[in-house]
């Protein structure tokens, strides 16, 4: 790995102050787990100068509830979240998500800020660069997306425009179906938006002077089913092909409301709107979780090579809908 | 010889087991040596193209660099390669593969060295590349080697296929893909060296094959034999990877140059672009069967993608051709196998050299005869196992140890019941199971070619025994099974025999640890020096004790009469006594097994001089909605002949099993595009079945105490019986490894 200085911050008001003041040579590392790999490979033409470590600025990882709901740090560890007992209990969803995530010592250092601001896992967009050289793709900002002609199997089948990188994280779809809301700390002060409308296309809306500071979640309500399914190749490790997070409001047999969210299809956590209109308002039965998994994946557009995310899209919509709690 | 009670047989406390799990054992890149360069190559970038200058001084001048070498400054010949010579050390004129060296950097840190190798400048005319051995062979493909594309052709032939075929009741003919593969061990290549007060190069390394490094490295340096020194640091597995010269000749360059301690290791990223691959093979078989199931003919063409360069291109495809009809008698055999050179990775020797590829189709083939013959899967492979007496594709006459049947009867009942309970759908409306068998056949050791083992036995005025061996234990426990031999024919305890192993300063040459070879050819040479060294004793014993040899026996570090055990002489006062007679106390022993090369026509010959069989039961579940394949159980039986450590033998079959099942679903190396783990995925140990392993020992007789090999056998079997248990399960059959999501999804979408 080639050198970089490594400076602690000691508040979120610090970091955006180094961030400023290194201009763009500077980046921000929490666990660590995702941006050292990217430093390693030197997928990226700029390489920092600094890294600004989060770790150090006091008590922005806690995870504290309260009868409005969840406050998560940012800094709080995928590792806390997934044994938190209150979250087990009131918010299942994203436990499940976090202790999804690669292997236990991945998540004893990854935080859930950095779950949700994870580069992406495209083989083109991740080839090391002293491998051959980095290969420099669409969401570098020269040349096209390799992954249209290419081996695309883990690429989207929505959504995918000039960029088919899917995006990876497995708490992003449960903390949307959750309406989470995300809190950014920048220069201009403190700003808050649901989450599902920090992603973008090409990664989020940071801009280069903000972290992420802190998610907050509304409490469920007493009939709120919740359900998170990550299929992937191996058992452990990886990275989903497809997952689905949904959260349904269950009264008198009846599905009230319904929020799902679907993750390793599209570049942004894909919320799947037509499947929820059709099983707003009727009971959960197999013709109707028939019918919500074809409307879920209406208007896919597969690659050469992953038409087959499509049928496991369908079958993981059908699992959590039908799933008995 | 007599037999020590407890010595074979037993799983005593493997080697070195202690030193793995305490962090004690030292692996290449553990050696810590005072101020050393670090290496680093420089690779290209394309997969076919001209040099045309390499311009290395302004990375020459660049902080904490030492030296930059190039194909100039090799003294010797930079030609390497363990069958065909085919390989530089570092390119001089054209590269072939993307990750053909070019230059090697030796700097104070590992970053300077990176720093460097990133700045030499390199100008390649890119040439047209080649991808395909189909391609490859055509006429206007562009040559990668002046001698042509084609390697090898190997034919084997026994009488006459193609009309045989007419008389068939039933042929099948299908085509089989396979993927080019990664080892992935666990340790990275890596290795160290420094220069001895004397001028020995010595060079400790990650490898598995100490001896031939040693002579490839030498020749490389153009300098005689006694200047180099290789020694094998503890490896963490091998797979066939380590046989070919890695960093070894790197290391070798610098220390000849420099004079300096060197290290040099890899990480996964460049194991992964400049190591060997296992072979991508297209496989065309028809096979014709009668009524009865029995195997009458078969036909097989097979294309073996080699890469760039040969490594054990030529074995792989030679094992190929003899194995592709599987464990079965077959009276009409027509095959023709082309090894041919692409711009893809260098594909070399990995743990089954080609048989692995050939199971798949050869498996697949019976279980589709069957089907066509309304006729169980089992059946039609009991009634076609080879026997004793058998005579197989070669021309060979089998006369002992054919265990196939053996090891088929041993799984059946276990078929039988999985066969009953797979109609149960389990839980969920989604999944369907499936039973499948999976047989193979392995020779043990190199194909129609000698390759010999030597080790020596001594022992001292003591009465304490050392054996001395170029065996390179990489994982699999040969110096465990190695002093479990001599201690046998000793009649001592194994903890008992001290250990000189694989350095080849002080061992002499034991051939690669490969083809599953160690147990069987070092393990009787290892006999055979023992063996020596009992006769010196008995005959020393003889003229003391005044009774005939023949009544003579050794046990627990003497000599003993047979008719009174109180009798007895201890081998310290025998040693002592043949040493003032000045007779050795360092005995030699050789072996090479009786194999006669194949006639490079009909492809006749005695190939080996004894085979591995084994067979796998597999029980797997399959999600026809995802495409998840679940395998939930293999019952492995394997004819060892006979089992020296017996937990080694499960720990082999183990591991096989974890391999093969990879093998079938997950693994495949795609040509510039995987670069590491995060793209190239191995099970782990939440996707292994419950494995029931079945050892079957049908004795050897030319084998030590019986034995003849496991290593590469316990992988073979496993992907066919998941192909074959996943056709059962859909209905449908892949036809191309690795039976990923893709391919199943398609399979059961498909199904009616």
């Amino acid at each position: 790995m080639m050198p970089f200085d490594h400076v602690n911050a000691g508040s979120p008001g610090e970091a955006v102050d180094l961030l400023t003041s290194y201009g763009g040579k500077g980046r921000l590392i929490a666990g660590g787990t995702d941006v050292l790999g990217i430093l390693k490979d030197r997928i990226l033409p700029d390489y920092p100068d600094v890294l600004i470590n989060l770790k150090t600025i006091p008590g922005m990882d806690s995870i504290k509830e309260s009868g409005e709901g969840l406050n998560i740090g940012a800094l709080a560890k995928l590792a806390d979240i997934a044994s938190s007992p209150e979250i087990k209990a009131e918010y299942p969803a994203l436990s499940l998500a976090a202790e999804s995530v690669a292997s236990p010592e991945i998540r004893t250092m990854a935080t859930i800020g950095g779950n949700l601001c994870q580069d992406v896992r495209c083989w083109y967009y991740r080839y090391p660069h002293h491998m051959g050289g980095r290969m420099l793709c669409f969401r570098k900002g020269v040349g096209p997306c390799y992954a249209v002609k290419g081996d695309n199997r883990y690429h989207a089948v929505m959504g995918g425009k000039k960029c088919f990188a899917v995006c990876p994280s497995d708490t992003a779809i449960a903390l949307c179906a959750l309406q989470a809301k995300i809190s950014i700390f920048g220069g201009e002060g403190t700003r808050t938006l649901p989450l599902e409308k920090f992603f973008t296309p090409m990664g989020n809306v940071l801009r280069s002077n903000e972290l992420v500071k802190e998610i907050l979640i509304p409490k469920p309500t007493q009939e709120t089913r919740q359900a998170f399914i990550k299929f992937t190749e191996r058992k452990p490790v990886d990275f989903a092909v497809a997952s689905i997070a949904c959260v349904l409001e269950i009264l008198g047999g009846r599905c009230m409301d319904a929020r799902i969210y679907l993750g390793g299809v599209a570049p942004m956590p894909w919320h799947a709107e037509a499947a929820e209109r059709i099983i707003k308002g009727g009971s959960l039965d197999d013709p109707t979780a028939e019918e919500a998994a074809l409307a879920s994946v209406a208007g896919a557009k597969p690659l050469k090579g992953n038409a087959y995310k499509i049928e496991i899209v369908k079958a993981l919509v059908k699992r959590a809908l039908l799933r008995r709690q | 010889m007599t037999e020590k009670v407890g010595a074979i047989g037993s799983s005593i406390p493997r080697r070195g087991a202690l030193d793995r799990l305490t962090g004690a054992s030292m692996f290449s890149a553990d050696f810590r040596l005072e101020n050393p360069l670090a290496l680093r190559a420089v690779r290209s970038p394309h997969s076919h193209a001209r040099v045309l200058r390499i311009d290395t001084e302004e990375a020459s001048r660049m902080p904490g660099v030492a030296r930059i070498f190039t194909a100039r400054d090799i003294p010797g010949k930079n030609l390497t390669g363990i069958i065909n010579k085919d390989r530089p050390l570092l390119v001089e004129d054209k590269v072939r593969f993307v990750g053909d060296p070019v230059a090697l950097v030796a700097a104070e840190t590992e970053e300077a060295a990176e720093r460097a190798a990133g700045a030499v400048n390199v100008l390649y005319e890119v040439l047209p590349a080649v991808y395909d051995p189909a391609d490859a062979l055509a006429n206007e493909a562009p040559l990668i080697h002046e001698k042509g594309n084609l390697l090898f052709r190997r034919r084997v032939v026994r009488g006459d296929a193609a009309s045989a075929f007419s008389s068939c009741a039933v042929v099948v003919e299908e085509t089989y893909r396979t993927s080019f593969l990664e080892h992935c061990y666990l340790e990275p290549d890596a290795g160290a060296g420094w220069v001895d007060a004397d001028g020995t190069l010595v060079i400790i390394a990650s490898t598995q094959n100490p001896h031939y490094d040693h002579s490839e490295v030498a020749a490389l340096l153009g300098v005689e034999d006694g200047r180099i020194r290789i020694i094998q640091a503890a490896t963490g597995g091998g797979f066939g990877s380590k046989l070919d010269l890695n960093m070894q000749g790197f290391i070798g360059l610098a220390l000849y140059h420099l004079q300096r301690p060197v290290r040099c290791v890899y990480s996964r990223e460049e194991t992964f672009i400049a190591t060997s691959k296992r072979h991508a093979l297209i496989m065309e078989m028809k096979t014709g069967a009668g009524k009865d199931g029995r195997l009458h003919a078969m036909k097989c063409r097979i294309l073996c993608d080699t890469g760039a360069y040969g490594s054990y291109g030529i074995a792989v495809a030679s094992r190929a051709a003899v194995h592709a009809g599987g464990p079965y008698e077959i009276e009409h055999v027509d095959t023709e196998v082309l090894c041919v050179y692409t711009n893809n990775p260098v594909a070399g020797a990995m743990r089954g050299f080609g048989t692995p590829q050939v199971a798949f189709a050869h498996e697949s083939q019976m279980d589709l005869l069957a089907e066509k013959l309304g006729m169980d899967p089992f059946e039609i492979r009991r009634r076609n196992a080879l026997r004793v007496g058998s005579v197989t594709a070669t021309g060979q006459k089998l006369e002992a140890s054919v265990g196939i049947g053996e090891c088929l009867d041993a799984i059946k009942e276990s078929y039988e019941k999985a066969r009953s309970a797979r109609s149960d759908r389990g839980d969920s409306p989604f999944t369907c199971r499936g039973v499948g068998i999976g047989a193979m056949w392995y020779g043990i050791g190199n194909t129609g070619m000698q390759n010999p083992s030597t080790a020596q036995v001594e022992i001292d005025l003591d009465g304490a025994v050392t054996l001395y061996t170029g065996c390179a234990d990489i994982g699999q426990g040969s110096t465990t099974v190695l002093a479990q031999i001599a201690a046998g024919t000793l009649g001592l305890a194994p903890d008992e025999i001290r250990m000189i192993v694989a350095d080849t300063k002080l061992t002499t040459n034991a051939g690669a640890t490969s083809a599953s070879r160690q147990t069987y050819i070092s393990g009787n040479a290892v006999r055979d020096a023992a063996a020596k060294l009992v006769d010196v004793l008995l005959t020393e014993a003889v003229d003391l004790m005044k009774v005939p040899k023949n009544s003579l026996a050794v046990e627990g570090g003497f000599v003993v009469y047979k008719g009174d055990t109180d009798r007895r002489i201890a081998f310290s006062k025998l040693a002592a006594r043949a040493r003032r007679k000045g007779i050795p106390l360092r005995w030699q022993g050789y072996f090479d097994p009786v194999t006669s090369p194949l006639n490079p026509d009909t492809g006749h010959g005695e190939p080996y001089a004894t085979y591995a069989y084994a067979c796998h039961l597999a029980e797997v579940t399959v999600d026809i909605t995802t495409g998840e394949v679940t395998v939930d159980r293999v019952v492995a039986a394997h004819d060892v002949g006979r089992a020296i450590h017996p937990e080694g033998v499960v720990g082999q079959i183990c591991g096989g099993v974890a391999m093969g099942v990879g093998f079938a679903l997950m693994e495949e190396f795609k040509p510039g595009v995987t670069a590491s783990f995060k793209d190239y995925h191995i099970p782990t140990a939440n996707d292994m079945p419950e494995v029931v392993p079945l050892i079957v020992e049908s004795s050897e007789p030319t084998g030590p105490f019986g034995a003849k090999g496991v290593g590469e056998p316990a992988l073979i079997p496993t992907a066919p019986a998941v192909l074959n248990a996943l056709s059962d399960a859909l209905g449908k059959r892949i036809y191309h490894l690795p039976a990923n999501l893709e391919r199943v999804l398609e399979a059961a979408n498909k199904r009616g």
